[in-house]
């Protein structure tokens, strides 16, 4: 079930966060303000999309340290920092940590709003992202060990004959796996497939 | 100097007024006068002269030989003696007022000791001791008394011109160097009731009321009522006093009543003038050491007044960054609310938000100025306002101020507020000096020590002196080998500063009539506790 995307916001300063609030409410969105990072972790759950507003700087848990429990358990919400302080440092780090963007207070309000749809809609391709990958997942899950040395050899570029010899098979078995994997992993052909196979080693990569 | 006609006039005028008050002076004198011996006890001519002489300037002595010359002839003496003492009279006047003026550092509003010494030496021995030469040496020579033997008859003269000038040109000089303003009606009071003891007291030792016996002693009951108006007044209050003391004594004494009749004339004249001189003297030489005494006071309270607002300055630069914090929170709630009403401008249904968000709007923009004048206030240099204020909404203040520095050390503020304190009379913005200082100080022992607990407890309560106010902190506390230099100045624990708030801090409590100490607490942390006192007498002082 496809939530509605929620924008959250964090920060101590009761104004500051009011004013947040009234002004995403403005373009329509459904907002939910919060704060402290702490009431923010204890009431989040990760299928809820949207996108995060949050100030650096808050007494406790700050808003870098935010950052990075949440990537320690996992949790990918794009990120827009506000801060009070042109804290130059700071925003580097918080960006190279992935923030969407570095805004400081005060901000223009297009610039803001802006911030926040792109990081709402940076967040819906990253839910289809991980959604596709999870298909594509399963259906790897229904190949057997030899349809999978198959897979691999045709990602990596081989002809039918290659394989039959490395895998020690005679070339009409391979292509019956060959037949076999396309239509598990419902490709069309093998540069579908290897986009596919891909897309999930990308990923890997990436999160690594 | 230009010789208008209004110049001319106004020269004139002076020198009449010059030659009148010399002959009125000498009119007075006469009454002191023994009529046996046609000498004066007192003759406070000589004082006259030699005050308006170096009042108004040297060339008033040409004045002043004049009106002698006058009283002179008025007195039968022939032509040339009445020359001769005339000059006598004008050059010991001309030669203490030429000392006076130009050769010393003095100063007629008497409020030093130097100034009363150099008045007594420079001013009233010399000049009395040329204007008596002359007069004994003529009126010897021309036979005009029936004093026998010179140099008694110059003993007489000269004492008669010395204490002429010791009891009238004080209070002369002070008059023309007035310089307080009005005087509050207590103080008017307490300057009479003075006047009226003095008067009555004198009255009643120097007229035949009581015998002699009792009388001499009760004369030195004059003395505590010019001390006390020398400790709690200036030098021209007892000068004018002593005017009073001397004319009742001599004119009493002249007609031969009172404690010093009772001897020889010459015993009884010793004795008068030294008893006269004696107060006099004293109550001079005290004013001025009362007077020196309330200047240095006066310095070193501004003294404390400059170092304080260097204080404040120093501390409100190294609260900059904070305090640029705590404006723009505010400033960014302002920009945003506005902006989002702009947008909500366009629904008409969001009536109800927009009217929310320019209510929020105008609170924030009360906020930023809150916070201006707050700053503004702080490093204000302005006339000291000791005034009564309330301690607890001078701690609110404070927590303001300091909120942004505290919320930045991840320190947590908690305040105790007493209900019902009495008012207490404060320089109020050097006690929120203090209080910065405490609080600052907590915060970097706290940040410095790096504790898990970070909490800073301000609590306000009443004692039985005062008022009391504490900063107690969750720091390492203060090591006990440098808590009995805690308070001097430059010292300090921490890597920049000065090390001159608390010194600073403990100067101007103590001015206040209070007093700062610091112990530890038994769960660790150190308490810096301040009393105000409730009725301070030193509140004058604080500055």
């Amino acid at each position: 079930m496809p939530a509605e995307p929620v924008v959250f916001i964090v920060d101590d300063e009761r104004d500051v966060r009011d004013a947040v609030s009234m002004l995403i409410r403005s373009i329509g969105l459904p907002v939910q303000a919060f704060a402290s990072a702490q009431e923010f972790l204890g009431h989040y759950r990760p299928d809820q999309p949207g996108c995060l507003v949050l100030d650096v700087r808050m007494p406790g848990i700050s808003g870098i340290d935010l950052q990075e429990a949440m990537a320690a358990k996992g949790i990918r919400l794009p990120i827009v920092f506000i801060s009070g302080h042109g804290d130059i440092p700071m925003a580097v780090r918080a960006v190279r940590a992935g923030a969407v963007d570095f805004l400081e207070k005060p901000f223009s309000d297009q610039t803001l709003l802006d911030r926040v749809q792109k990081s709402i809609e940076l967040d819906r391709r990253w839910r289809r992202e991980a959604r596709d990958r999870d298909v594509v997942r399963s259906r790897m899950a229904q190949l057997t060990p030899r349809e999978l040395e198959v897979m691999e050899c045709l990602v990596a570029g081989k002809v039918n004959k290659i394989i039959a010899r490395e895998l020690d098979l005679s070339t009409r078995t391979v292509e019956i796996h060959r037949a076999r994997v396309l239509q598990k992993m419902e490709a069309d052909n093998v540069s579908q497939l290897v986009r596919l196979v891909l897309s999930i080693r990308e990923d890997t990569v990436r999160q690594s | 100097m230009r010789f208008t006609a209004r110049a001319v006039l106004l020269e004139a005028g002076k020198q009449l007024l010059v030659f009148a008050a010399y002959y009125a002076a000498a009119e007075a004198g006469m009454m002191f006068a023994l009529p046996s011996v046609n000498l004066s006890l007192v003759w406070p001519p000589t004082g006259v002269a030699l005050a308006l002489t170096y009042l108004l300037g040297l060339r008033f002595a040409g004045s002043i030989a004049l009106s002698s010359m006058v009283v002179s002839l008025g007195m039968n003496s022939g032509f040339v003696p009445a020359l001769a003492i005339a000059m006598g009279n004008s050059l010991g006047a001309l030669a203490g007022a030429y000392l006076l003026r130009r050769r010393f550092d003095f100063s007629a509003t008497l409020d030093r000791i130097r100034d009363v010494v150099l008045m007594v030496l420079a001013g009233a021995l010399v000049s009395s001791i040329i204007s008596s030469s002359v007069n004994a040496e003529v009126m010897h020579l021309a036979g005009l008394t029936e004093w026998k033997g010179f140099s008694s008859l110059w003993w007489v003269c000269w004492v008669a011109d010395f204490m002429g000038i010791l009891l009238v040109a004080p209070f002369i000089l002070t008059l023309g160097s007035c310089r307080e303003g009005r005087w509050p009606w207590p103080r008017v009071v307490e300057m009479v009731l003075l006047f009226v003891v003095l008067l009555t007291l004198s009255m009643t030792v120097y007229s035949d009321l009581l015998p002699i016996k009792l009388a001499r002693p009760l004369s030195y009951a004059v003395f505590p009522v010019m001390i006390w108006t020398a400790v709690r007044f200036t030098s021209r209050e007892v000068s004018g006093l002593l005017l009073v003391a001397a004319y009742v004594a001599v004119s009493y004494t002249g007609a031969m009543k009172g404690p010093f009749t009772d001897g020889m004339l010459r015993e009884n004249l010793l004795s008068l003038h030294a008893h006269l001189g004696i107060l006099a003297l004293s109550s001079l030489l005290l004013a001025a050491t009362a007077a020196e005494a309330r200047r240095a006071e006066e310095k070193a309270r501004q003294h404390l007044q400059e170092l304080a607002h260097t204080g404040r300055i120093s501390a409100m630069g190294e609260m900059a960054a904070g305090l640029a914090h705590e404006l723009n929170q505010p400033l960014c709630a302002i920009m945003t609310f506005s902006q989002a009403s702009l947008r909500l401008l366009d629904n008409p249904r969001e009536r109800e938000e927009l009217r929310a968000a320019l209510g929020r709007i105008v609170g924030n923009a009360e906020r930023s100025a809150d916070i201006i004048r707050q700053m503004r206030a702080f490093v204000r240099k302005g006339e000291p306002s000791v005034a009564a204020a309330d301690i607890n909404e001078l701690v609110r203040q404070v927590v303001a101020l300091t909120r942004a520095d505290v919320r930045r050390h991840g320190v947590h503020l908690t305040v105790e507020y007493a209900e019902r304190l009495p008012l207490v009379r404060i320089e109020a913005i050097q006690i929120q000096q203090v209080l910065v200082n405490l609080i600052r100080n907590a915060v970097d022992a706290i940040a410095a020590s790096g504790t898990l607990r970070r909490e800073v407890a301000i609590v306000t309560r009443r004692t039985s002196d005062g008022v009391e106010v504490c900063v107690a902190d969750s720091g390492p506390g203060i090591d006990p080998a440098v808590k009995s230099e805690l308070f001097e100045p430059f010292v300090t624990t921490k890597t920049d500063g000065l090390g001159l708030g608390l010194s600073i801090s403990r100067s101007i409590v103590e001015a206040h009539g209070g007093r700062l100490n610091v112990s530890n607490q038994e769960e660790g942390g150190a308490v810096f506790a301040f009393v105000l006192p409730f009725e301070m007498e030193a509140v004058r002082n604080a500055g």
